[in-house]
């Protein structure tokens, strides 16, 4: 396929990818006082909610639902406190919680509001939906997506056909149930550490603030490494074009860094005597 | 002829016709009092000035109403319009403040409220005309991307009705140079003086590039934040600098602009 062509297809998949992963819900893009100008790097944490009304009496969701909280604030809470050991700053990296914000889809994410959200410094925006089919009382075919907006990425690369910046993920992914059960599939959310990562590097290098950039970039090349295929052909496309953009980023980074007169930071000893790239 | 020879009643005589005939008969005094009437009876020219004075005096007590009537009229009027207008003032105030409390918080009646939502009351907002435009740059001043879009949306509108003051507003953003305003408020302010035509605002871009542009990287930043925001970064610089470019072109006037 040539490279237009491979476009074409990854922009008509990921429309249909998006929009049979997101539910027929009415988009609650609300206000939150805690998206407000500030100095330090933010994740965003939206609302946890049910597709549907019925489910949330479903007593295997509503574990997950908490069980997704826990994970998410967890991990994003470990990964604040490895920024501030990389920093040596108090808060520079801060969680933020959105009460009764749920983004639709990657739709929401204009270039306006994704330039917006990377001016506020929200690296990351996370939203979780639960879903299931409802028959005679009974809930089955349960199933979790969680949505990710990296916002540096949606918006420095913004219309890259194959780098949409949001991505939204149903797990369990193979769509069985995993070998813990369905509560037990959202113990471990790489691809959040990933993002987050990804999302920090991205925007500090565009500050220019080159050895936190190439930190978070290389933590992200690697995590991403270790996020699971996806469960489908579009999904493992997009997970190797997102790949390759950071392995570029990276090394655009440490040649942006090596290049400019002001910086006097570690990258030159680093690669003093070798090539980045 | 010896006059003392003559008759002297004969020569009174003579010597009285030859005297009157040297100066004249005397015209009878009924002659003369008939012509002195008729002088008087007659009516007499009067200059322009004359004629001024006389039609003065007799409009002087109707000038006199009217500028009396005039004068009332013109301050009955003023004073009503000021008692109008800080009437209209205070009812704006009563009644934009509910629809500010909605946009501060971002609710209505404790219901969050959408982005639609939120945009629908910047536009209801904006139709208090020119007395809108500080409360929507308050919004964009605080930040959020949901409160700032509403705020946009509400300037664009308040432009249509009232232009002049939505880029004024604009125009006293841009000028500010006390740390006032975020940088993300002034890269909104940009974008919507482009957007909005505000050429009037051209002054405030001219000034705006130098502060973007003088200096290498370190030197640029410092002033912008000191000048504008602490917290400005470089890449605040370049979204700025771009923001600038896009507005200039809009406004047709990137060629008159000098560039250092």
């Amino acid at each position: 396929l040539s490279g237009r062509e491979r476009g074409v297809r990854l922009a008509a998949g990921a429309c249909c990818w998006l929009a049979m992963a997101t539910p027929a819900a009415r988009a609650q893009l609300v206000d939150c006082a805690a998206i407000r100008y500030a100095s330090s790097y933010k994740i965003v944490i939206d609302d946890l909610f049910f597709a549907k009304p019925a489910l949330d009496a479903d007593a295997d969701l509503k574990l997950v639902m908490d069980r997704l909280r826990f994970t998410v604030n967890n991990q994003l809470t470990a990964l604040a406190l490895q920024m501030r050991d990389a920093t040596h700053q108090s808060t520079p990296l801060s969680l933020v919680s959105c009460p009764g914000r749920h983004p639709l889809d990657a739709s929401e994410f204009d270039r306006d509001r994704a330039q917006d959200l990377t001016d506020s410094k929200v690296v990351l925006e996370v939203w979780g939906t639960l879903d299931g089919s409802v028959r005679d009382g009974k809930v089955d075919a349960r199933e979790a997506r969680v949505g990710y907006a990296v916002m540096p990425l949606r918006f420095y690369e913004f219309g890259a056909v194959d780098l949409p910046g949001v991505y939204v993920l149903r797990y369990p992914r193979s769509g069985g149930a995993p070998a813990g059960g369905f509560t037990g599939l959202l113990e471990q959310l790489p691809e959040l550490d990933a993002y987050a990562a990804l999302g920090v590097g991205l925007k500090a290098a565009k500050a220019k603030d080159f050895d936190l950039a190439v930190q978070f970039l290389k933590r992200a090349e690697a995590l991403l490494g270790s996020v699971p295929k996806g469960a489908s052909a579009l999904d493992a496309a997009l997970q190797q074009a997102l790949a390759k953009y950071v392995q570029k980023k990276t090394c655009e980074t440490i040649e942006a860094a090596l290049a400019y007169p002001a910086y006097q930071g570690g990258l030159r000893l680093v690669y003093a005597t070798r090539k980045p790239c | 002829l010896d006059p003392a020879h003559l008759d002297p009643t004969a020569a009174l005589d003579e010597r009285l016709t030859r005297l009157e005939e040297k100066v004249g008969k005397p015209v009878p005094i009924e002659e003369r009092l008939a012509a002195l009437e008729a002088a008087v009876s007659r009516p007499k020219g009067k200059n322009a000035w004359e004629k001024a004075q006389i039609i003065l005096q007799a409009l002087a007590p109707v000038l006199a109403g009217v500028v009396v009537a005039v004068a009332g009229y013109l301050l009955t009027g003023r004073i009503t319009n000021a008692l109008g207008q800080r009437q209209l003032e205070l009812g704006n105030i009563t009644q934009m403040r509910d629809i500010l409390v909605r946009l501060e918080t971002g609710k209505a009646d404790g219901k969050d409220l959408v982005q639609e939502e939120m945009n629908a009351n910047a536009t209801a907002l904006a139709a208090f005309g020119s007395y809108a435009a500080p409360s929507l740059i308050e919004l964009l001043r605080q930040g959020g991307d949901v409160k700032v879009r509403a705020a946009e949306t509400g300037l664009e509108s308040l432009a249509l009705s009232d232009p002049a003051a939505a880029c004024a507003q604009l125009g006293r953003v841009l000028a500010n140079r006390t740390q006032a305003f975020p940088w993300q408020a002034h890269l909104h302010v940009l974008r919507l003086a482009g957007t909005l035509a505000c050429r009037d605002q051209l002054g405030a871009l001219r000034a705006y590039r130098a502060l973007l542009t003088t200096g290498d990287d370190r030197t640029r930043l410092n002033a912008y934040k000191a000048a504008i925001d602490p917290a400005a970064e470089l890449d605040s610089l370049e979204q700025l600098a771009a923001e600038l470019d896009r507005a200039e072109k809009l406004l047709g006037k990137e060629a008159n602009i000098e560039r250092p």
